[in-house]
């Protein structure tokens, strides 16, 4: 498997997902408050990348089984609003987000059960 | 709610939450999931990640953690599937909570329960609080 997939996660859909979560934390729609928190802007939420990471990857591979789910992420890295970033798969058991810097955002994995 | 109560053991939250179907679509709208992939006998699931992010974002609020606070992991594992439009109970367990200098380390477990008293989802989330003056 080598799917690659590349998206840019705009703050409409940001506040679109703390909407429907609760996560009003401002990190994450507040880029003055962002800012003072030592980022470069607004972040996503992580469960919104995992999220994002998960239905595709269940759309286009075998990754995922509903049925049965486990998963286990890190995250590793921000994910600013309006970056690109890459999702791959690194194995049958292993995705990841990077950034354009390749550097590992989000890691994600479904452990043997 | 004062944040600085929390200590490792204790029960933060129990609390139902219920997921519609329009939570659903409008999460498979914004996270590109298929709401086919999601019907089950003409009947729309809740994906386990929808399931997990609103029960973490309704824990921070319930619990007052403070904003700008990170998450750094996130274990998710389903056992049972939820329809549209369920109630589920929200138990959340603080079960890590070290502070280091000026940032405190949180590891808080939750698990969402059927009306039949069934474990549905249980998730673990670390969070990192830094710049800690609380």
């Amino acid at each position: 498997m080598n799917e690659v997939h590349t998206i840019q996660i705009s703050q409409e859909t940001v506040n679109e997902y703390a909407l429907i979560s609760g996560d009003d934390n401002p990190i994450h729609q507040n880029s003055s408050f962002a800012r003072d928190q030592g980022f470069d802007g607004t972040i996503v939420h992580g469960m919104f990348v995992l999220s994002l990471m998960r239905e595709y990857f269940s759309v286009h591979t075998n990754f995922d089984d509903q049925s049965k789910l486990v998963l286990n992420a890190r995250f590793k890295k921000p994910v600013y609003v309006g970056e690109e970033i890459t999702f791959l798969v690194e194995n049958k058991e292993k995705i990841v987000a990077k950034n354009s810097k390749n550097e590992v955002c989000v890691d994600v994995s479904k452990p043997n059960i | 709610m004062d944040f600085t109560w929390i200590s490792e053991g204790t029960s933060v939250v129990n609390k139902e939450i219920l997921f519609s179907e329009e939570d659903i679509v409008r999460f498979l709208s914004v996270s590109g999931g298929e709401v086919s992939s999601y019907m089950h006998e003409e009947a729309l699931v809740v994906p386990s990640t929808l399931m997990a992010g609103k029960a973490l974002g309704t824990m921070l609020g319930e619990t007052g953690i403070p904003k700008g606070t990170l998450h750094t992991t996130q274990k998710i594992q389903q056992f049972h599937s939820v329809s549209g439009g369920s109630n589920l109970i929200m138990e959340a367990i603080v079960t890590k909570n070290k502070k280091r200098a000026d940032t405190r380390f949180l590891t808080i477990e939750i698990r969402l329960y059927n009306h039949r008293g069934e474990k549905v989802l249980f998730t673990s989330s670390g969070l990192i609080i830094r710049s800690e003056s609380i």
